[in-house]
């Protein structure tokens, strides 16, 4: 079994040989593996000869950390989107279509920054279908951009825009419903429709929101994010049957805990969401910059110790 | 409570900013006293929809909406304040903690304790120990509230609390801390005074300290 084929089998609610994991970013390459990912600003003032090669070492560079790392879907960022497809094309083209690709394909309201955050209330409160309409024009351009990413071989987009605190979500559910759920919907279906497959992402206790966040039909949620009180064992038995899951592997631990609480989380999170299939085994967030190696070392360990069906 | 003041309260949790201008000004034109209005009409809405945020009843628009109907009553209280004396319940420093850029939190509680009746000395956010010291002196502030989103700079928060005991302070103010990676285990490691897990108990917390100063 392929590396994309036990991805797509998590993600069709389906078990695979074994649990697959990735990761929504991986910052620890420098540490781990002493090099990093090709970011756009690093090709600014190459020749055109000089990217291509640039882009090309990234690409094996991408192939080989990900190997030892046992991801079966592969995160692309950094790049625009002319780079992000010609990446694509390239580590497909080195590895014979082994992983299932993803990037970034989110074109919803996410919580709004300090600058924005009043700016934009404001705007909900005062001009409501104005913020509709540009809702419309963001799905729409995320459309757009995901089907180009889907016709280069990036299979999966991960929608990242996020939604909730720890103590719940930004918007109401009656805003979520007016200003987020039908166009997040639109997104999940044109990708659906071009034979692609969204992971949901969200930080924060998605809880309230749960249900119309699965009616959106994304064929994954992401992270599930065990310090804003999320349970996977919950959220497996309310919504495990319609959606697949991803994540909920404290990552506050792995910077903070104790290496029990991190076993410990692993083990919650392995055994509440591997059943049955349609799980993938990932921290709630990312492995970090500045995070101790050897603890997200201890997270693959314990996956590869525990990952068989 | 008299009918003008409970009608400023329904239309401050409602968002209405103008409605509650024209009110305020009317109950001042009908000769009610100010403290009253702001106490009775105001921040007496502004308690509820703290409540209310509190229990998951609303959420953080109509927070921020019901604090601009507030602000906008505040606006035309503070001159008839002023002249009458009504000091604030106390000043609060806030920022978030250095090396840290993420400033929606450290906004939430802000408002939340503007809501209260609170000074807000607002730092922004990459905010040294220094730097919280320094406005804390000079503002002479009863809080400081420390915010952090990231696990690899809330580490920062006890860079706060120890230049404050270096400087011989700490034990004149109460510190205060949050944001998605803190928790209470946190906060009693590092030997800051309180942390909540939501704004609104946060503001809760500091008016508490401020009246028992």
């Amino acid at each position: 079994m392929t590396h994309r084929e036990r991805a797509v089998l998590a993600l069709s609610l389906q078990q695979p040989d074994y649990v697959p994991t990735f990761e929504l970013e991986y910052q620890l390459a420098p540490e781990m593996f002493g090099g990093d990912f090709l970011t756009e600003d690093a090709l600014k003032g190459l020749s055109p000869k000089e990217t291509e090669k640039a882009l090309a070492e990234n690409a094996e560079f991408m192939v080989k950390v990900y190997s030892e790392l046992g991801y079966s879907i592969l995160p692309l960022h950094y790049l625009s989107l002319e780079h992000l497809i010609k990446t694509a094309k390239l580590i497909n083209k080195l590895t014979h279509d082994e992983f299932l690709l993803t990037a970034h394909g989110d074109g919803t309201f996410a919580i709004p920054d300090g600058d924005g955050m009043l700016d934009f209330v404001y705007r909900l409160a005062d001009e409501p279908e104005a913020v509709k309409a540009e809702a419309r024009k963001m799905a729409d351009e995320a459309i757009e951009r995901d089907k180009r990413l889907m016709d280069a071989g990036i299979g999966s987009l991960i929608l990242c825009s996020d939604y909730c605190f720890n103590a719940g979500p930004f918007l109401s559910p009656a805003m979520f419903e007016e200003f987020i759920q039908p166009y997040l919907y639109d997104i999940c279906k044109a990708i659906r429709e071009n034979g692609g497959y969204a992971i949901k992402h969200t930080d924060g206790n998605i809880m309230p929101i749960l249900d119309m966040l699965v009616e959106c039909r994304p064929h994954a949620l992401h992270s599930l994010d065990p310090m804003a009180g999320v349970d996977i064992r919950e959220v497996k038995q309310r919504v495990g049957d319609k959606v697949a899951l991803c994540g909920n592997v404290h990552c506050a631990y792995l910077q903070t805990g104790t290496d029990e609480q991190v076993l410990e989380s692993c083990r919650y999170a392995m055994e509440n969401g591997k059943p049955g299939g349609g799980y993938i085994f990932c921290t709630s967030n990312v492995p970090f910059r500045g995070m101790p190696v050897e603890r997200y070392q201890m997270v693959l360990d314990f996956w590869k110790a525990n990952r068989d069906y | 409570m008299m009918a003008i003041l409970e009608e400023i309260s329904t239309f401050l949790q409602n968002g209405r900013a103008p409605k509650v201008k024209e009110l305020v000004q009317q109950a001042l034109d009908e000769g009610i006293d100010p403290a009253t209005i702001l106490n009775e009409g105001l921040l007496s809405g502004m308690d509820i929809i703290g409540e209310k945020f509190k229990n998951n009843e609303v959420f953080v628009p109509e927070v921020l909406i019901a604090a601009r109907a507030m602000n906008a009553g505040v606006g035309i209280l503070k001159p008839y304040l002023v002249s009458a004396g009504v000091e604030s319940k106390g000043t609060a420093v806030i920022g978030t903690v250095k090396g840290d850029l993420h400033d929606i939190g450290k906004n939430l509680v802000k408002m939340m304790l503007e809501g209260k009746g609170l000074t807000v000395v607002d730092l922004g956010v990459d905010v040294s120990a220094e730097q919280f010291y320094n406005a804390a002196v000079e503002n002479n502030a009863q809080i400081v509230c420390c915010s952090a989103l990231l696990t690899t700079t809330m580490n920062e928060m006890k860079n706060v609390v120890d230049y404050f005991t270096e400087k011989g302070k700490r034990d004149s103010v109460k510190i205060m801390v949050g944001g998605a990676p803190v928790t209470q285990s946190f906060c009693d490691s590092i030997g800051a005074d309180c942390y909540t897990a939501d704004a609104a108990s946060a503001a809760d917390a500091a008016l508490k300290f401020c009246q028992a100063c």
